[in-house]
């Protein structure tokens, strides 16, 4: 059981998962809990032979009942792979996935937010390999959406919307477009390669979209991802983050998707160092206008 | 090609785990099933996906 402790000093909470520190950690193809139970083999957490996608209560949870919960999203049977690599519909299938659980975890009344995100690479954490994501179902309005409602307050209306609209209108940092959805590197990304996928549309969920614009919305997620690992010519790791509306007191938001990559070149990472953590400022190396530049080649390049 | 072992479930089939009826969200069909040790597992599937992975 977590444990949550409100740290005064920074008004945020902080969560005590003690038990996770025993979670399965990089196994070996033969030990991957993720793929299918196999005839004659050992039970992993999937006992089915071979399935398309499955969601099940993570067994080392940050959350769960009655405080939320914590679920991993296993998108393919297949160990080897990427989300970037799944074929366009089981990337669109896996859209609906995301829409069921952000409904049926929302209308939960101990969740007031559902967080869909997906870790790759060991550079942010990842200890399996098997192609797959989270979802958290938190009990509590964590600070960074608190933050945009907040945004929201400042610019008198949807900040995305607005952000949105100045991307287009500019377009030295749009890197990718389709009917619903635009891609681009923000303004004052954090990251070197740090890239919003945007509904153009204010949509504050899953939920409010049409099943055209959720296959417009995983085509450009698959852009970006592939554009991603055609940029420096390896797997490109990243934090890809859902960004919706709280589920649990009405307040608004516009469906986006947050990608958090740490390189800066292809060996080197971005650190959140002293000036990161100490004083809460992003120093970067990389120009927003520049990354953009070169991943909308990658993306051109790859498709 | 070798034999599944008599324990081994069929295809689609899962093994030491309780199921429900099957559910429609959109273009998916939902399958819940109860684990051995309690945790709740969805398999999603879409009738027409013939392949998840692209070469």
């Amino acid at each position: 059981v977590s444990e949550r402790r409100f740290n005064e000093l920074r008004g945020e909470e902080v969560v005590y998962a003690v038990h996770r520190q025993d979670r399965t950690f990089l196994p070996t193809e033969g030990h991957c809990p993720l793929c299918p139970t196999r005839p004659g083999q050992p039970p992993t957490e999937i006992p089915y032979p071979s399935f398309e996608i499955v969601v099940f209560e993570n067994r080392f949870p940050s959350f769960e009942r009655p405080d939320g919960a914590a679920e991993v999203v296993v998108y393919t049977d297949q160990h080897h792979g990427s989300f970037a690599r799944l074929a366009p519909e089981r990337a669109e299938a896996l859209m609906w996935v995301w829409r069921q659980r952000y409904e049926e975890l929302g209308a939960r009344p101990d969740v007031e937010y559902v967080l869909i995100f997906e870790n790759r690479g060991v550079e942010v954490g990842t200890t399996l390999h098997h192609p797959h994501g989270q979802i958290y179902a938190f009990p509590f309005l964590p600070p960074v959406p608190a933050l945009e409602l907040a945004a929201d307050e400042r610019l008198a209306g949807c900040a995305i919307c607005s952000l949105l609209t100045r991307e287009s209108e500019d377009g030295a940092r749009v890197i990718h477009s389709n009917d619903s959805v635009r891609s681009y590197v923000p303004y004052a990304a954090r990251w070197p390669y740090e890239v919003h996928v945007v509904l153009r549309e204010h949509r504050r969920s899953l939920a409010d979209c049409t099943p055209g614009e959720l296959a417009d919305l995983a085509g450009a997620l698959q852009a970006v991802t592939r554009g991603y690992d055609e940029l420096f010519a390896r797997p490109f790791p990243y934090v890809m983050v859902l960004h919706q509306a709280p589920t649990g007191n009405g307040a608004d938001g516009h469906l986006h998707v947050e990608f958090y990559p740490p390189l800066r070149t292809a060996e080197k990472l971005k650190f959140a160092a002293g000036s990161e953590q100490g004083a809460g400022t992003f120093i970067m190396d990389v120009m927003p206008e520049d990354s953009a530049r070169a991943l909308r080649e990658a993306i051109a390049s790859e498709a | 090609m070798e034999a599944p072992s008599p324990s081994a479930p069929e295809p689609g089939r899962a093994a030491g785990a309780d199921e429900e009826p099957e559910e429609r969200f959109g273009p998916l069909v939902l399958r819940r099933t109860i684990k051995e040790d309690g945790r709740t597992l969805i398999l999603y599937s879409t009738p027409d996906e013939s392949q998840g992975e692209e070469k």
